[in-house]
């Protein structure tokens, strides 16, 4: 098979990669602040996106501020949301935590129905539409972004986790609660950080795929699923797993597609899944230690 | 006092007496009465209200031209509820209590399933608008469609690309759900019996954000027109918009969802110039404009291209009696009979099946909407 098809389908992957790790990092910090898997980590991707549209096409809103509100105000959003779907349920088990999770994903899949309207719209392109010509190879110009957002993303994330004190804290906080809390960190604080941090994560992602996806308010539910896949591949509660994991996924959907059965694309995320729950259940990067998370 | 009370008890008794006599009678001499069971409650009761706005256009029409055969025409609508049981009761309720010569039905085909046998038992003629190409094909006598239905765009397209174009190796992409698998069936079929080779057959499912496979792996096979055969519009928008970024690098004809309102708006300039079919462009016969100014004058709005069928349905019914007068079992075959009709959404033929359309337009997307091409009739099947 000639390289320019190959390499466009490492672009269209890499691309639809990025957005599963952005997901699952998502994922992966709250389970780790929590111990609580978020079932309404697709819909933290949905809401932003309707919140940027409103902004631009009732309010036209121009692009760099649409963007700093609707990061500001899923900042927000997620201290709220563990406000209401966490911070009650904390002294329970974990259980309840989930089905409230699950409670708020779908109030919010109704309630953007219920503003917005069954019928899908259109996010306005930061990007040309027009594809790049790079010597045959066709890119979507937003894919590119795509790519170069979530690094920069990623490399914002290492530096806040690793050089400033906060993110020190959150990740103290993460890693042992009692000990953080004995050591004078303000546990439920960090908690609350870390949900507005996982939000925003998802605010970054519904702005970057909002222009190629169309915004409805199923738009999260594949992609949270997608995700959450990448996670137990890369290996479960591991970050760098988590980002490994969803690119790996997105680009071998997209040869499986090309090359296997494109009937059968979206199956091929759990059928890896399947098959590293069998062989590998640790994950790429986990630990061999059973439940330690 | 006493005489006054029997005076009232009286009366009240002549008057639901004759209530009951008149209510019992077939119809009044006067009248023809015909049967309606739009969705007026329920989840499609908007396509519903619009279905009765172009149905009684017609009603006004018949009955301010004098009627059918000096008698004016009573519609009675019965309510389907949005569901299939509500149909049938619909139904049931139209032909016995309401005691209509023959009905308008239902658009939707499994409300039409529904309420087919019940139809088969009374023996009633049934017009109807939903496009399940077999609804037909079941050994019903007794319904008479007046959309062109599903199989005839599948045609069409393979009709159109053998005809008018040069091409000989086509590409199918479809969705995989029974629509969309159905669709490009047919086109296979289709395009093998016409000497056109299909060179590959791609998949997706719904609500799949990326394409790019699908359509490198279609330009790569060398296909020179790729048929898209899709169901749901954001599918169709994402697929066209990635066609272009790939560089248009096959020809491209769509089944109706690509020129469907809520595709163009999504896709918008990505869709400029595309090939689809479409049941009718409004304004392609002068049938269908003294349609649109009548509808605009009475509803002051544009008429709904979706619920139109009505109009059509009650006019060759319509027609029928005027032919034949108040027989069912005549009027089926006047129905049968009635040839190079001009409805709205085009010309009438009737099949032995009671298919009455076997012709739909090929468009071409030219600023967001669609623009006549050309009519394909794909002839009795």
């Amino acid at each position: 098979m000639d390289l320019a098809t190959n390499l466009q389908m490492v672009t269209a992957g890499l691309a639809m990669g990025s957005i599963y790790a952005l997901v699952a990092l998502g994922f992966v910090l709250i389970f780790n602040a929590v111990g609580v898997v978020n079932f309404a980590q697709g819909e933290f991707v949905m809401v932003p996106a309707f919140v940027a549209v409103w902004l631009m096409d009732f309010l036209s809103v121009p692009f760099p501020l649409t963007y700093l509100i609707t990061v500001l105000f899923m900042g927000l959003f997620g201290i709220v949301f563990q406000r209401i779907a966490y911070y009650p349920l904390r002294n329970r088990t974990f259980l309840p935590v989930i089905i409230a999770t699950i409670g708020v994903s779908i109030f919010l899949k109704n309630a953007a129905q219920l503003v917005f309207g069954a019928e899908p719209f259109l996010m306005h392109r930061p990007t040309p539409a027009d594809a790049l010509n790079l010597r045959g190879v066709f890119v979507d110009p937003q894919y590119i972004v795509i790519i170069l957002c979530t690094l920069a993303l990623l490399g914002f994330q290492y530096f806040f986790f690793e050089k400033t004190m906060l993110g020190k804290k959150m990740q103290a906080t993460a890693q042992d609660k009692d000990m953080a809390r004995l050591l004078g960190i303000r546990v439920a604080k960090m908690i609350a950080f870390t949900f507005a941090y996982s939000s925003i994560l998802g605010a970054a992602a519904g702005i970057l795929v909002g222009p190629i996806f169309y915004v409805t308010k199923e738009m999260g539910g594949m992609l949270g699923l997608k995700a959450f896949c990448s996670t137990i591949i890369g290996g479960f509660g591991n970050v760098p797993g988590a980002i490994l994991g969803g690119v790996f996924l997105g680009v071998i959907e997209v040869f499986a597609a090309y090359y296997i059965s494109s009937a059968y694309r979206d199956a091929f995320a759990f059928i890896i899944l399947i098959l590293v729950l069998l062989f590998r259940p640790q994950g790429f990067f986990g630990e061999k230690i059973a439940e330690k998370a | 006092m006493r005489s006054e009370r029997r005076f009232w008890s009286l009366t009240l008794t002549a008057i639901v007496t004759l209530g009951l006599i008149v209510s019992a009678l077939p119809a009044s001499a006067q009248e023809i009465r015909l049967g309606f069971t739009p969705p007026v409650t329920g989840a499609s009761a908007a396509e519903g209200a619009l279905q009765l706005k172009a149905i009684k256009l017609a009603l006004k029409e018949i009955n301010a031209a004098g009627g059918v055969n000096g008698k004016k025409i009573d519609l009675r609508v019965v309510d389907n509820q949005s569901s299939n049981p509500g149909a049938l009761t619909a139904l049931q309720k139209a032909v016995e209590q309401e005691k209509v010569l023959a009905l308008v039905g239902s658009v939707k085909s499994t409300q039409i399933l529904a309420m087919s046998d019940a139809v088969k038992t009374y023996a009633v003629p049934m017009m109807i608008g939903g496009t399940n190409a077999t609804l037909t094909k079941q050994g019903n006598p007794w319904l008479f469609r007046v959309r062109p239905d599903d199989s005839i765009a599948a045609a069409a397209m393979v009709k159109y690309i053998k005809e008018d174009t040069q091409f000989t190796k086509v590409g199918l992409l479809h969705d995989t759900d029974a629509f969309g698998t159905g669709g490009a069936d047919l086109v296979e079929q289709g395009a093998k019996a016409v000497g056109l080779s299909v060179v590959k057959r791609e998949k997706y499912s719904t609500k799949e954000k990326d394409f790019t496979a699908q359509l490198l792996s279609l330009k790569n096979a060398g296909a020179q027109i790729v048929v898209l055969y899709g169901t749901n519009p954001e599918d169709v928008a994402v697929i066209q918009r990635q066609y272009r970024q790939l560089g248009s690098p096959f020809k491209y004809i769509g089944s109706p969802s690509s020129q469907m309102k809520d595709t163009l708006n999504l896709s918008r300039e990505a869709a400029e110039g595309l090939i689809a079919i479409a049941d009718f462009v409004p304004g392609q016969s002068e049938v269908n404009k003294v349609y649109a100014a009548a509808y605009k004058k009475e509803y002051n709005e544009d008429y709904d291209s979706t619920s139109a069928w009505t109009y059509d349905g009650l006019n060759i019914l319509t027609g029928a009696i005027k032919k034949v007068g108040e027989d069912r079992a005549k009027i089926r075959e006047a129905i049968l009979a009635t040839q190079g009709y001009k409805g709205v959404l085009g010309t009438f033929s009737f099949t032995s099946n009671g298919d009455g359309l076997s012709e739909v337009s090929v468009v071409q997307i030219e600023k967001g909407a669609p623009k006549l091409l050309k009519i394909v009739n794909v002839g009795a099947k």
